[in-house]
């Protein structure tokens, strides 16, 4: 059944982009029962006056964008909305869907991503929809809203939260 | 600051070690890759909301930022369906030298308030793009101000079609009085104009019903002229006499001079709606639809009362007739 609405999913997707899919919840949680951390804007400006230069150090981190995109507003609703059908995929999930069309269908064993009509993983992702409107995240994505590169160092998997 | 890049919910007095390597990236001015983390952290964040029901959602901008570049928001624009408040808008504190005071790092005389001082901004969202505080059932006078204040400050104009027809919630009460107020002015100049035709229009419509012959006398019809009409009217219609009708006679003299009595009337009250109506009309652009609408409606009313009028006129004219007929009745029953 699963995979049966996922072929349909990517099937749907190859179909038209903006094909609108509904998700079911990934949490126990409700809405209302989260909390939206707002980043705080920061005025670097005022900071300096008072003798607290920083301007600096987030200038070398390229992170000017990200503290000018912080001052704005944000729509909480579309935010929990966004966060209750949130997935992550990874390279696990996609095994586990690999796994699950062969299954079904022993005689795809063996065969690459595209073979099984699924969509090629290229990173890990946090799938998610918004009324129907497919969202997928990825570094990249941040990246692009934080005005900068995906570059730098990065020092893997030191408190084993990360996933490989 | 930390707390901006790799928030998470709780007291900062134990900052995680990705906290430590990332404050030791910074300090030391070494490139860190700032996506990778933050999305790392969203990664666990989101894990720990699926399995320990964790109630923060960390990067509420951030995500919100990405929804709106990925025109997200523009699609939920064009639906038209949902308006702000169900998308619970917020915008978080500032952090500038009034943070560093709260937090004991300088002392309250040394902070100084900046005129570069970041305020919270609203600028992204297009739906949040100047929603007239008024709506249609306001006063004209009341949306006429506001236009020119709104002018004033921004330098652009709203048009009638921008303003809301209600406000979300219901009907103002002040629309409503005001409603009212019309509504009871309107009909009170009406009454003025129907009642008294509509009194005249009974006893005239009583007359012809009992129909009873009378002569035509022509002759006569000059002395009946001087007489005081109204009072014969009167004396006739309170007495309840019958009268004959005579239908075929020439219009009078002494009619079109009470004709032009009440046209008199009516033009004054018109001419003074027409007054108020081009004040308002240049005190605002913007009401003129209402106005044509209320001049409309004038105008209706007015028609109607000058109708109902030409009505009473037509049956005052055979009451008057009747009304010599008996009075040369009388003089030959003199003679």
């Amino acid at each position: 059944m699963a995979t049966s609405s996922s072929n349909q999913e990517t099937s749907m997707q190859i179909a038209t982009s903006e094909a609108y899919q509904i998700k079911g919840r990934t949490m126990k949680l409700e809405e209302w029962e989260l909390t939206v951390q707002g980043e705080y804007p920061v005025d670097f400006i005022s900071l300096a006056h008072h003798g607290c230069e920083l301007r600096n150090f987030f200038h070398t981190q390229y992170l000017d964008g990200y503290f000018c995109m912080l001052n704005g507003p944000t729509y909480e609703n579309l935010v929990k909305h966004f966060w209750v059908r949130a997935e992550v995929y990874d390279i696990h999930v996609a095994r586990l869907e690999e796994h699950e069309k062969v299954l079904i269908d022993p005689t795809l064993k063996g065969k690459t991503r595209e073979q099984l009509c699924l969509k090629p993983l290229t990173c890990t992702e946090i799938r998610s929809s918004i009324m129907g409107i497919p969202v997928s995240i990825t570094e990249e994505v941040i990246a692009r809203a934080c005005r900068r590169k995906v570059e730098g160092s990065y020092e893997e998997n030191l408190d084993n939260k990360t996933i490989p | 600051m930390s707390e901006n890049l790799l928030p998470k919910g709780g007291g900062v007095d134990q900052p995680s070690l990705d906290h430590r390597v990332f404050l030791h990236f910074l300090i030391t001015l070494e490139k860190a890759n700032v996506p990778k983390y933050i999305f790392n952290h969203m990664l666990w964040a989101l894990k720990e909301s699926q399995n320990s029901n964790m109630s923060w959602i960390p990067y509420g901008r951030l995500l919100f930022e990405i929804f709106h570049q990925g025109g997200i928001l523009k699609a939920i624009k064009l639906s038209k369906i949902i308006i702000d408040a169900q998308l619970g808008t917020v915008t978080s504190k500032v952090m500038n030298g009034c943070t560093l005071r709260k937090m004991l790092l300088i002392k309250k005389e040394e902070y100084t308030q900046l005129s570069t001082n970041l305020l919270e901004s609203s600028v992204v969202s297009n739906l949040m793009d100047d929603f007239p505080p008024f709506c249609r059932q306001d006063p004209p006078d009341v949306r006429a101000h506001y236009v020119y204040e709104h002018w004033k400050r921004t330098g652009e104009t709203i048009k009638f079609d921008e303003i809301p027809k209600t406000m979300y919630g219901g009907a103002l009460p002040i629309a409503r009085k005001r409603k009212s107020k019309k509504k009871a002015t309107s009909e009170a100049d009406d009454d003025e104009e129907a009642f008294e035709p509509k009194k005249k229009t009974k006893k005239a419509k009583d007359a012809p019903q009992e129909q009873s012959v009378g002569s035509e006398v022509p002759t006569i019809h000059d002395e009946v002229q001087d007489l005081e009409l109204v009072k014969i009217l009167d004396k006739r219609t309170r007495s309840g006499k019958t009268v004959g009708s005579s239908q075929s006679l020439p219009p009078q003299p002494s009619i079109p001079r009470k004709k032009s009595k009440q046209n008199v009337r009516k033009l004054k009250v018109s001419t003074y709606v027409r007054e108020e109506d081009e004040e308002i009309e240049a005190s605002s652009d913007l009401i003129t639809r209402e106005v044509k609408r209320k001049k409309a409606a004038d105008a209706a009313a007015l028609q109607k009362a000058l109708e109902i009028a030409k009505d009473i006129e037509v049956h005052a004219e055979a009451l008057l007739k009747e009304s010599t007929v008996e009075a040369s009745h009388k003089v030959i029953e003199l003679t």
